[in-house]
């Protein structure tokens, strides 16, 4: 009940009930910011941390892929596939679906791939393989240019593929 | 992740920095601290943003700020050791119109500044005219005048 006081001496519009209310929103407040901060730690609104980083696997364990779940716009970031490659490969192909990409701009690929095909709706990665011993890793720098709900297949062009999913922030 | 941790570092460090410079610098009259303080934000944004420019970079940034704004608030109610190692204390620059030497030294604060401070807020025309100067710990001068010139 607000009122123009003048007994206590002071000329204020005084009202104890609506500050008390007052008060309590704002420590709604602070535990809202507290939240906020420890979602973004966690890796919730992106990048790196606990909850965003992702790594799967093919059943064989021939590919895997790292990646982040949680991503926001106009971050760096990147998606890490580790092949175990089959002996006396000359080639490696590894597809990627059009409309996955499509959402990034691509800094680079490490290494870099000998050419990219248009293969439908999927692009394909070709690279030169001279001597195949151990794990490949290519790496993919990517930058999200849309805030979006993402799918993405990436895996050998005739064989294994892994799917995976990403959230992309504002 | 790195958001939360780059801002937060950022405060900390500008804070224990400002701690060291002092509390003139902190009240910006001169035209010598105002640019300090102008180029400083300049070279923070830069370490705090890097190449993330999106909105929730920034969100997350400036909750990160004010949340650690308020944790920093509310430990110094509770503890009052700490509000003094962040905050400081008031030092008394002038005492019944004489001026203590050696804390207007150490605090870089010399006698116009005083006067200036007992112009503008209390109107007063001499040193001798002043009770009480107190350097506080925004940086401000405020001025207790004598009793005989009210």
């Amino acid at each position: 009940m607000a009122s123009t006081e003048q007994q206590s001496g002071l000329e204020l519009m005084k009202d104890m009930e609506f500050q008390r209310k007052d008060w309590a929103v704002q420590r709604v407040g602070w535990v809202i910011m507290g939240a906020i901060v420890l979602a973004a730690l966690l890796g919730l609104l992106g990048g790196i941390g606990p909850l965003s980083a992702a790594s799967i696997q093919t059943e064989d364990g021939s590919l895997q892929l790292d990646y982040s779940r949680f991503l926001h716009m106009l971050e760096p970031n990147h998606l890490a596939l580790i092949i175990q490659p089959t002996p006396g490969q000359g080639e490696l192909r590894i597809r990627l679906n059009e409309d996955y990409i499509r959402h990034f701009s691509v800094e680079s690929v490490s290494p870099e791939p000998e050419s990219v095909e248009v293969s439908g709706r999927n692009l394909v990665y070709v690279f030169q393989v001279s001597q195949s011993e151990g794990q490949i890793e290519i790496v993919y720098y990517l930058n999200p240019i849309e805030a979006t709900v993402l799918h993405g297949t990436i895996g050998l062009e005739d064989g294994a593929v892994l799917e995976f999913d990403q959230l992309v922030f504002p | 992740m790195e958001s939360v941790l780059r801002g937060g570092a950022i405060y900390l460090v500008l804070l224990i920095l400002f701690r060291f410079l002092g509390k003139r610098s902190l009240s910006q009259i001169t035209t010598f601290d105002f640019v300090l303080l102008l180029i400083i934000s300049e070279a923070t944004q830069q370490a705090m943003l890097g190449e993330d420019n999106s909105f929730t970079n920034g969100v997350v940034i400036i909750v990160t700020l004010m949340f650690l704004d308020l944790v920093l608030s509310l430990i110094k109610q509770k503890f009052r050791s700490v509000d003094k190692i962040i905050e400081g204390v008031p030092t008394i620059l002038v005492e019944n119109g004489q001026m203590i030497q050696e804390s207007m030294e150490k605090s870089r604060v010399d006698a116009e500044d005083i006067l200036e401070s007992a112009r503008e807020l209390q109107g007063l025309e001499r040193m001798d005219q002043i009770k009480y100067a107190v350097l506080e710990r925004s940086g401000k001068i405020s001025i207790i005048p004598a009793e005989s010139s009210v």
